[in-house]
């Protein structure tokens, strides 16, 4: 409202263009240390939280399309599907996944590590938002590598999980992280 | 001052300049507006009903240097001939979270390596040493080979403060380079 001189300024007035207006602004809605705001709508805002997962253990895949890990590490280690992160977001988020991404005992075309989105919105995991290396050429070549993506989402509660591929013998990813920044 | 629920006013009952000052002053001196100081900053939650401008900071070192330790380090040498050069490193206000981001031109020289690591290290209100889990760089490459590789990756835990971010050096089987060296650090 805009005051004017003279005129009774109302309970009802207080309570909307203050009270109501006041609780709408970030302190009103800061609930989470190391949350932050985003815009929703106009005049709208909410709080959002960045979220990580990581699986440090080996795991080993040999799918030319992207799947969950299906092999045991070089060493043994038990196969963990994932890193995966569940959260609402908005219609925008930012996915960094990487790791320690590479062949095995026998050379490796391409070993990649890409995600996919499951929930209210349904992504197919992709070279074009996959971290990895192609005909790197020797046995046990790795690199620690992350790949940063703008995801557009439908709103709501979404899946992000971290899917693997290779194009000839199996690859081998550790250290896996996957971070999502929702908008 | 702190965030006060705002009141709710009653018709006919007198509005005081105490609840002025504490329902209205005092909460807009809380919003983003009143604390915004610095262009380019954000802001974020630091409390329940409280919030805090925070700033991204980036940091580079392009000179390339070495390193020959198997467990994390600041460069040792230099092909340059110049002195080694720390880092990079930033030192941010954070709050409990951080996106940590770092990269460059990393690998080996005329010797095999078989790994030449790229990690970060955080001091100050917090102590997180360097470990391959958040670390960019390359296992059995070859010689002279190189990637411009990078690792973005969350650091949680910290201690609400200045927390300084320094990138740390590794290398195992002979000597690593680095250079186009960056640190990127987005505090939440």
């Amino acid at each position: 409202m805009t005051a004017v001189a003279g005129a009774v300024y109302t309970a009802a007035q207080f309570n909307t263009f203050i009270r109501d207006n006041l609780n709408e602004t970030l302190p009103a809605l800061a609930t989470v240390s190391g949350n932050y705001f985003v815009t929703t709508g106009t005049h709208h805002l909410a709080e959002r939280a960045v979220a990580q997962d990581l699986i440090a253990v080996q795991n080993g895949f040999d799918s030319t399309s992207y799947d969950d890990p299906d092999l045991a590490g070089l060493a043994g280690e038990t196969i963990t599907p994932g890193p995966t992160v569940t959260m609402f977001t908005g219609t925008r988020a930012l996915v960094v996944v990487g790791g320690r991404i590479g062949g095995g005992t026998t050379s490796t075309q391409s070993v990649k590590m890409s995600w996919e989105v499951s929930g209210a919105t349904s992504i197919n995991a992709s070279d074009e938002w996959a971290a990895g290396c192609v005909g790197f050429g020797g046995a046990t070549t790795f690199a620690y590598d992350s790949r940063a993506y703008l995801a557009t989402l439908t709103q709501g509660i979404n899946t992000f999980t971290a899917k693997y591929a290779v194009s000839s013998t199996p690859g081998y990813a550790s250290s896996r992280s996957i971070l999502v920044m929702p908008f | 001052m702190a965030w006060t629920a705002p009141m709710t006013a009653v018709a006919g009952a007198v509005y005081t300049a105490a609840q002025f000052n504490t329902f209205v002053r005092d909460n807009l001196n809380e919003c983003a507006p009143a604390k915004a100081s610095i262009i380019g900053s954000y802001f974020t939650t630091s409390d329940d009903n409280q919030i805090s401008e925070r700033l991204v900071e980036q940091a580079v070192v392009n000179q390339q240097d070495s390193f020959n330790s198997t467990s994390y380090i600041d460069p040792n040498a230099s092909p340059t001939g110049n002195s080694p050069i720390a880092g990079p490193a930033v030192t941010v206000q954070t709050g409990s979270v951080a996106f940590v981001a770092v990269g460059g031109r990393i690998g080996g020289n005329a010797t095999g390596v078989d790994s030449v690591k790229m990690s970060w290290a955080c001091s100050g209100a917090t102590s997180i040493s360097a470990a391959d889990n958040w670390a960019a760089g390359l296992i059995k490459l070859g010689q002279y080979s190189f990637a411009y590789c990078n690792r973005g990756y969350l650091a949680v835990g910290l201690n609400p403060g200045q927390n300084t971010f320094t990138a740390k050096y590794a290398a195992s089987g002979g000597t690593g380079f680095a250079s186009y060296r960056t640190i990127v650090v987005l505090p939440f």
